[in-house]
């Protein structure tokens, strides 16, 4: 089996190509499938973390539940949001919402 | 089949988490009656909302007294009631007392008077009080969504104004990355420990490391999850360089939300950061290298930096601002400041002088910058959903309660003796004075202050000197009766905190000692 660092060091990729997503790309549904992807990046964590160094208990796994639901919650409420200003302005890009920059 | 016993002990941990359980129940039942009832009816969600936040606020006060003063761990350690926790409820209830008054006479004005507005408040509320009852890092967590969530919902409720709906969706974003980075922090802190609650953290690090430097090199993911967790902190406090979406978010969303957001969403995440920093970032061998002196590379520096930047470039910022909501958004960044010394006085210094300081400054936060933000949702252009300076020409002739009541609001904001705000500013002060190594600090903050009352009183010019140009905008304002009532209580608030700060301070000081009772 792969050793633990192999898992952390996936982990860390996957959380900085979320956080670089989410700072590079324009578009607000890409955005966040790219916080997703760093929500993931700690589950898979939690996850090795539990397999290879806590195996006696199951605190890191249910965590991860836990964190899948939450993400789940976050995305209903991001794409209600996302219609409402579709609805209002006609685009997803995020560089179209700058009312109040002036 | 049924253990006897296991439910007694069920129903007795219930008890104390009565507070939460009106929260949630009276969410349900309001959105409930908000499909049943007829319209005509509606306007009276808002007073039984206020209803059962009251019904809360009196099972606080009771719990107060019930509890022990080292606090109970319920639920398998998930949530732990103390008197910490409960007199911040106390706060966040009234915070969400005083929005409710305000909010239904402003929502009928936009004529979006729903239920889901309350629901929503209440929700959001109970997970703030989740969050400051937990010494565990993933209930935290969980309850950091559970009223992050709403709140992002709250802000686009006028979701027909563009500007409401793009703040919405800028809190969103920056919020969720707040959070996951947060969530990795979290994650490492379990990879470390194998646990996520705080004393168990607490003492694996105090049997296992010694200094800064070592933790470095055995352990390197500690100090990084360290780092992440205050980043998670810093943006919910909006720290400079962390107040990116404060404006933004301020200025678009729903003059009563922003005044209910500033104070709650602060509040809690000073509560929570509180927590942490007392049992987990506080250990000596997190603060100091090994020849006793406070490490380079600790946290303690990175915040006593931060803080230096923010109160220099929020208070600068605020200076140019025409937009009176957007000001005291960078008002508001740089009372997180004063806060974020209260919270390094305590963990640098052993006396008890500081204790009191935090809490004392959050209660006179809350009834000035609410009652700002409730002054200025009544004096808002209808439609416009912002005010800027301009908009205040006169006002003193429009209605002299709410420009007497703004008077106030502002002065204690701004640190002018008599009032709630001076003697937070002095305490919160005193103490960081005191201890010595912190006296550059309080120097940089009486200077910026000095700077911030430039642009607190620019607000009062435009209320009283100026006047409006043509006669036809020159009509009397009429206050609704609850927002009346709301502005009022936070005046008298605000003017008793600065009359009799002194029993207050003991009191808050005695809730933070129990910390140390084991």
């Amino acid at each position: 089996m792969a050793p633990l660092s192999l898992y952390i060091m996936l982990s860390t990729i996957l959380f900085f190509i979320g956080l670089t997503g989410v700072l590079v790309r324009r578009n607000i549904i890409i955005m966040m499938v790219s916080i997703e992807i760093m929500l993931n990046a700690s589950n898979l964590a939690l996850v090795a973390f539990n397999r290879f160094r806590f195996y006696d208990s199951n605190d890191g796994m249910i965590f991860s539940f836990l964190i899948i639901a939450i993400a789940a919650a976050e995305v209903a409420v991001g794409l209600a949001i996302v219609i409402a200003i579709y609805r209002k302005k006609k685009t997803v890009m995020i560089q179209d919402l700058n009312v109040m920059k002036h | 089949m049924i253990d006897n016993i296991s439910t007694i002990h069920f129903l007795k941990e219930m008890l104390y988490l009565i507070p939460l359980l009106i929260l949630v129940f009276s969410s349900m039942i309001i959105l409930l009656v908000d499909v049943f009832a007829e319209s005509s009816n509606k306007r009276y969600l808002a007073p039984l909302t206020s209803l059962f936040l009251i019904f809360s606020a009196i099972s606080i006060f009771w719990l107060y007294k019930y509890i022990p003063k080292s606090g109970v761990k319920i639920l398998y350690n998930m949530v732990y009631v103390d008197h910490f926790s409960l007199v911040i409820s106390a706060m966040l209830i009234i915070a969400a007392i005083i929005t409710v008054w305000i909010s239904s006479d402003y929502l009928e004005r936009y004529g979006i008077a729903i239920g889901e507005f309350y629901s929503l408040l209440l929700i959001s509320l109970t997970g703030m009080i989740l969050m400051v009852s937990t010494t565990n890092l993933f209930t935290m967590f969980v309850a950091l969504e559970l009223f992050s969530i709403p709140i992002y919902v709250l802000a686009g409720f006028f979701r027909v104004y563009g500007k409401s709906i793009e703040s919405s969706i800028k809190y969103f974003i920056s919020g969720s990355v707040a959070s996951a980075i947060m969530l990795y922090g979290i994650a490492l802190f379990y990879g470390v420990f194998g646990t996520v609650e705080f004393s168990e953290i607490e003492r694996h690090i105090f049997n296992h490391y010694d200094s800064v430097a070592q933790i470095a090199k055995t352990e390197p993911l500690l100090i990084l999850g360290t780092l992440l967790i205050m980043a998670g902190f810093l943006f919910k406090t909006a720290m400079i360089p962390f107040h990116m979406w404060t404006p933004d978010i301020y200025e678009g969303a729903p003059t009563t939300v922003t005044g209910f957001m500033g104070f709650a969403v602060k509040a809690t995440s000073f509560a929570a950061f509180f927590r942490v920093v007392v049992s987990i970032f506080n250990t000596p061998s997190l603060v100091y290298s090994e020849n006793g002196t406070i490490s380079p590379s600790s946290w303690i520096n990175v915040i006593y930096v931060l803080i230096i930047i923010t109160l220099i470039v929020s208070n600068l910022i605020a200076m140019s601002q025409r937009n009176v909501k957007r000001m005291l958004a960078y008002s508001s960044i740089s009372h997180a400041a004063y806060l974020m010394i209260a919270i390094l006085t305590f963990s640098l210094s052993k006396t008890k002088d500081s204790y009191g300081s935090l809490l004392f400054y959050l209660l006179t936060y809350l009834f000035a910058s609410i009652g700002a933000f409730a002054v200025l949702s009544i004096f808002e252009k209808n439609g416009s959903n912002s005010v800027t300076l301009e908009n205040l020409n006169g006002a003193s002739k429009r209605s002299p309660f709410l420009v007497a009541s703004m008077l106030i609001f502002i002065f204690s904001m701004a640190g002018v003796p008599p009032f709630g705000g001076f003697f937070g500013k002095f305490y919160l002060l005193k103490s960081a004075f005191v201890d010595g190594s912190l006296s550059t600090l309080v120097l940089i903050a009486v200077i910026t202050s000095v700077i911030g009352a430039f642009y607190y009183l620019r607000v009062l010019v435009f209320m009283f000197m100026k006047d409006v140009e043509s006669d036809e905008n020159i009509e009397t304002l009429n206050v609704p009766f609850l927002g009346k009532l709301a502005i009022a209580l936070s005046a008298i608030a605000v003017v008793y905190l600065g009359v009799f700060p002194n029993s207050l301070i003991q009191f808050m000081g005695e809730t933070i000692s129990n910390f140390f009772i084991k």
